[in-house]
């Protein structure tokens, strides 16, 4: 069965490399919400992925708060990997609840080594 | 405690001052004012009353004998920098998640495509896709540099007599085939041939190049419709004025005042700090620069004035 990464990203070139480096991947299927609203609909949907890529700047409602609002989630068990430019370490990041945090820029390589880790 | 020279010394010093016997007033000065002596007769003193009556003024008090002094230090200045600074700080943050995001596309867009896993019909794509945004970040690099520097007041203009007929033409000159390549027809009125304006040569030639750019490049994302950009111009007594008007995808009226702010670009080509510049460098040319649109695709107006040298 496909693993389902959902992508909350605004920046349109970051999300076409995220969506290019995970073809590497055999068995994913990567779906992108443009914003936190995008997202919290397909959630509400009944969209059950198994990991969140979240950009932490974004318009309208921030990353931030969009996971302080999927850890309020019922039945959400989706890991959440942030990745920002913004100007905060991970120490930070990981205390706003994520499991893990990518700072931009990275390689596609490093964000795919952290995905494996969450897709057995 | 003799308070008479307390008194002639803090006048002198023009420092708000309140002395206290008790509950009685002995000495307060124009500097406390009225409003809070009254306050005070005959009542407890609060900081807190103190406080919100002068928000600017930072009371300390100390007891001499058996009077209680107040003396109001002005704090304006501290808050001022520490507006200052926190403008700097929202900046900062804002300049490195540009300056980030943008090493991020291409560090991602060129990692891809010398990683011989992927397999992609076109890849030289992501190359050519790296190139544009590495552009996008050297014009970043270079406008936040020359924001800073105007900012720091580093940028020194040299103001001269500049011939607009020259310089205007030979900017038109260099934008015709951009117009062109993006469907934008750019017309230019005439201007008198011996008329000079007092201006930077460098910093005309930006303002005017930045203008004309957004004019053309607001104008060809538009739909349908016809895409014209037209610069005329009108003398007066004391200057001369320029206008850019396109037949754009204009802006509503609300927003025409975030465009001279920093990072509120209008385009994801922009570095948002454009139009702030332009702004900057007319006014240390003594001129005016002003936005005008009457909303979604009714076309933007740029109305530019500079002093005029003296013949």
């Amino acid at each position: 069965m496909k693993k389902l990464i959902l992508l909350v990203e605004d920046n349109p070139e970051h999300a076409e490399i995220v969506q290019i480096a995970l073809t590497k991947l055999a068995d994913v299927e990567i779906k992108w919400a443009k914003d936190a609203k995008e997202a919290l609909d397909l959630l509400k949907e009944g969209l059950k992925p198994q990991l969140i890529l979240l950009d932490y700047r974004l318009p309208g409602m921030s990353g931030k708060e969009l996971l302080e609002r999927l850890r309020e989630m019922e039945g959400m068990d989706a890991k959440v990997i942030v990745l920002t430019a913004e100007y905060i370490s991970k120490a930070e990041l990981m205390e706003d609840g994520c499991n893990n945090a990518l700072l931009k820029p990275f390689l596609p390589n490093e964000l795919i080594a952290k995905i494996k880790k969450y897709l057995r | 405690m003799d308070i008479g020279i307390f008194r002639e010394v803090i006048q002198k010093m023009e420092i708000p001052c309140l002395i206290l016997e008790g509950n009685v007033v002995r000495f307060a000065n124009s500097s406390a004012e009225d409003t809070l002596k009254r306050k005070l007769l005959g009542e407890c003193i609060e900081e807190e009353i103190l406080q919100s009556r002068a928000p600017f003024l930072e009371w300390r008090s100390f007891e001499v004998d058996r009077y209680r002094v107040y003396l109001g230090f002005d704090v304006s200045e501290v808050y001022r920098l520490k507006g200052e600074l926190e403008k700097r700080k929202e900046f900062f943050a804002t300049a490195t998640h540009e300056i980030r995001s943008a090493t991020n596309s291409i560090l991602g867009y060129l990692a891809l495509y010398v990683d011989g896993e992927i397999k992609l019909a076109h890849k030289e794509e992501l190359a050519e896709k790296a190139y544009s945004v590495a552009l996008k970040l050297s014009a970043l690099v270079n406008d936040l540099l020359d924001y800073v520097r105007i900012e720091e007041g580093l940028r020194e203009l040299k103001l001269e007599p500049l011939k607009v007929n020259t310089l205007l033409h030979a900017i038109v000159e260099d934008l015709k085939g951009y117009a062109f390549r993006k469907n934008v027809e750019l017309n230019v009125s005439s201007v008198a041939e011996h008329l000079r304006i007092i201006g930077d040569k460098k910093a005309f030639c930006r303002v005017m190049r930045n203008v004309l750019d957004n004019a053309i490049k607001f104008t060809s994302m538009k739909e349908k419709g016809e895409k014209r950009v037209t610069v005329s111009f009108a003398e007066d007594e004391k200057g001369m004025s320029i206008r850019v008007e396109d037949t754009g995808i204009g802006i509503e009226p609300e927003k025409l005042s975030h465009l001279f702010k920093v990072f509120s670009s209008y385009s994801p080509e922009g570095t948002g700090l454009g139009l702030v510049i332009s702004k900057k460098l007319v006014e240390l040319m003594q001129g005016k620069i002003s936005i005008h649109s009457a909303g979604p695709d009714q076309g933007t107006t740029v109305e530019l004035w500079f002093r005029r040298a003296e013949k």
